[in-house]
């Protein structure tokens, strides 16, 4: 479902007729690197509590 | 104040200095007229950059501080500030080629500001590769730090890159206009306290995690 979700994001994006979709990805981009790197700081510190 | 205090302050200003950057970007700055809006990656692209050159400064410095003290305190600073200024690295690595390919056409171009800061990008995962794959004793401790003090080097080379050699996707010099200048400007403050926040926390992570290694060694 999550996949899905991406592939949706991603195909919405790149159909966009201007540049707002190459925009778009580029701030999802951010927050994917974020949120990954937050979930493996959140993975480390559950394993110390 | 206690670290732990410390981390919720700064996440909470991070978070709400990166709303406010956010609704800038989308709602407040203008559409610059010859790239259109794949410009306001900007926003996020460059404080990404200078922000990573901060903490891999702060990596170099703790490492030198670590091999002359010997403290492991240096080197917990040292790895936490080196792992964060990776992930900047990689936002800027990532975010990068999604602008230059709906603006040039090109998702890469071998030209040296693009090229130097992929080998830094490869320098620092390799510092972490010989942190995963060592005993992480004080040996592979010192050979970490003299590896970050070696890497840093390649930071002026990239910050100096287009006037050394030129670029044929970076300008020389950015003039934006003030409705830019303030967006440019929250963004970059709202990148740092991201970046402040994660720093924090990493370290304190690194902290607990040695003290409770100690603590199962000693008991």
């Amino acid at each position: 479902m999550i996949a899905q979700a991406v592939a949706f994001v991603v195909l919405a994006a790149a159909g966009m007729p201007d540049t707002r979709g190459s925009l778009y990805l580029g701030y999802g981009a951010v927050a994917a690197v974020v949120l990954l790197y937050g979930a493996y700081l959140f993975a480390r510190w559950r394993r110390i509590r | 104040m206690p670290l732990r205090r410390w981390s919720i302050l700064l996440w909470s200003l991070a978070l709400a200095a990166n709303a406010a950057s956010l609704y800038m970007v989308f709602s407040y700055a203008p559409v610059e007229v010859q790239m259109g809006a794949v410009q306001k990656i900007f926003y996020y692209h460059v404080p990404s950059a200078i922000v990573c050159y901060v903490l891999l400064f702060l990596a170099f410095l703790f490492s030198a501080l670590y091999l002359w003290r010997e403290e492991a305190l240096y080197d917990h600073l040292a790895h936490s500030a080196a792992e964060v200024g990776w992930v900047f690295i990689t936002l800027v690595l990532v975010t990068g080629p999604i602008w230059g390919h709906s603006a040039w056409g090109k998702w890469w171009v071998w030209e040296p500001r693009l090229t130097s800061f992929l080998i830094l990008w490869l320098t620092y995962s390799a510092y972490f590769l010989l942190r995963l794959f060592s005993r992480g004793d004080a040996r592979a401790a010192k050979i970490a730090a003299v590896v970050a003090i070696v890497a840093f080097f390649d930071v002026p080379i990239v910050h100096k890159a287009i006037s050394w050699w030129g670029s044929i996707v970076h300008p020389r010099k950015v003039v934006l206009e003030p409705a830019m200048r303030w967006t440019f400007f929250v963004g970059l403050v709202a990148v740092f306290l991201l970046a402040a926040a994660l720093y924090l926390t990493r370290f304190g992570i690194q902290r607990a995690e040695a003290a409770r290694v100690e603590r199962e060694e000693w008991p």
